[in-house]
């Protein structure tokens, strides 16, 4: 990885929202939520989590290709409080193409999961 | 010519029946046993001395033979048995008259007079044989037992009885196990169908093995009352299993087969707890007793 992706970007706000898409398979009941569901701590599990600037693109475009998948937003500040770095990763088809860098221990992706907030729901199923 | 049994044969389990057991010669079938002496074999089997029809799309618990007898290698190892009783948790038919059978499921049919019970399926599926059947070990540690010891009647664990000899009783609970059983039987097959990189994202593929402990875990912490878990694949192949409720977020991560850990809070309570499996099981079951109030 460039050394550019661990460097933080200033550019991009603490109250910046990024959105991160979530697969319908992190997507799980928690009637404490508003909505009932909560995404799944799993969802924030990867060292280099991928997400959206959301103020340089759409829910339409960072949805597109992905129709059965959510999306929440949480704030580049909640990612930095818990030792993340934000950057920018444009992508050819992508210009708002955003990384979450660093280690993500359970109780990191547990406050992420907590933290943030539904754009869009997509409601699995119901048995 | 066999004797069809009519509804009227039809017998329930005792439901105040509270220990079971479930006699087979090894554990989940992997790898195969090979006794002094013999051939190496996965299964143990039931024969029907009755033949019987069995129709469970109800769910319904029907009498399947009037004498039983398990059997092992081709050799039978147990006595005539009473009765038997039989309780699934799926949809699930097979006719045993000498002639057609249809057994999807965990039943397997391997000819027309017994039938062939796959252990690891039967126990990961959460369905229960109810049945009393007598046994005798024929070879030293052959045998081992599953027992439910529990006070709720509801965990199945697995102890060495070798050179015991006796009735092995096997019963269904008569409680809602069937209710997570089923949905945590149902997810799991979802969640082998994953393919690679099924969140776009490089995602692993599940491991089989997490797959697999994911019942045998349940069946150590959960209780009848207990909600069926969130199971959850992760994008290192691995799952956690996770229950929200409005006032409580347990999360238990799965790292290997035997291995893993969890989180527990309680909002109400200002209760917060972690622990690792295997060591803290304890503190996991009765965190699960408390989420099922």
């Amino acid at each position: 990885m460039p050394e550019r992706h661990l460097t933080d970007d200033p550019t991009i706000s603490d109250v910046d929202d990024v959105w991160r898409r979530i697969h319908p398979d992190h997507v799980v009941p928690d009637p404490k939520r508003e909505e009932g569901y909560k995404p799944s701590s799993a969802a924030f599990a990867q060292e280099q989590l991928s997400v959206n600037l959301a103020r340089d693109t759409t829910v339409e475009r960072t949805l597109e290709g992905y129709e059965d998948h959510s999306l929440v937003a949480l704030t580049a500040g909640l990612a930095r409080q818990h030792g993340q770095v934000v950057v920018r990763d444009s992508l050819p088809e992508n210009d708002a193409h955003v990384l979450v860098v660093g280690q993500k221990s359970k109780p990191i992706c547990r406050a992420l999961s907590n933290g943030s907030q539904w754009i869009v729901l997509k409601r699995p199923e119901e048995p | 010519m066999t004797e069809l049994l009519s509804e009227a044969d039809v017998t329930l389990f005792n439901p105040d029946f509270s220990r079971s057991g479930i006699l087979t010669q090894e554990y989940l079938s992997t790898p195969p046993v090979t006794p002094k002496g013999g051939q190496a074999h996965h299964w143990y089997s039931l024969r029907i001395d009755s033949a019987c029809t069995i129709d469970l799309f109800e769910r319904a618990r029907r009498f399947i033979g009037s004498r039983s007898a398990l059997f092992c290698g081709g050799q039978t190892s147990g006595l005539p048995t009473p009765a038997a009783g039989l309780k699934v948790g799926f949809p699930f038919a097979f006719t045993l008259v000498d002639v057609s059978v249809n057994a999807p499921g965990i039943f397997y049919m391997l000819d027309p007079t017994r039938v062939w019970f796959d252990w690891d399926e039967y126990l990961s599926a959460g369905t229960l044989l109810g049945t009393s059947v007598m046994f005798r070990p024929t070879q030293e540690n052959e045998f081992l037992v599953f027992t439910d010891d529990s006070s709720e009647g509801t965990r199945v664990f697995l102890s060495s009885s070798a050179a015991e000899q006796g009735t092995a009783n096997v019963e269904p609970n008569i409680d809602d196990r069937e209710d997570w059983q089923v949905s945590v039987r149902n997810r799991l097959a979802e969640l082998r169908g994953l393919p690679e990189n099924w969140d776009d994202h490089n995602a692993e593929r599940i491991s089989p093995a997490i797959l697999k402990y994911v019942p045998e875990i349940l069946a150590e912490v959960m209780t009848s009352k207990a909600p069926p878990p969130q199971i959850v694949p992760t994008v290192h192949g691995l799952v956690q299993l996770e229950w929200h409720t409005k006032k409580d977020d347990l999360e238990i991560y799965l790292e290997s087969p035997g291995r893993g850990s969890f989180f527990y809070v309680n909002v109400d309570r200002s209760v917060e707890q972690e622990g690792d499996i295997p060591e803290h099981l304890a503190e996991l079951r009765e965190i699960i007793r408390q989420l099922a109030r």
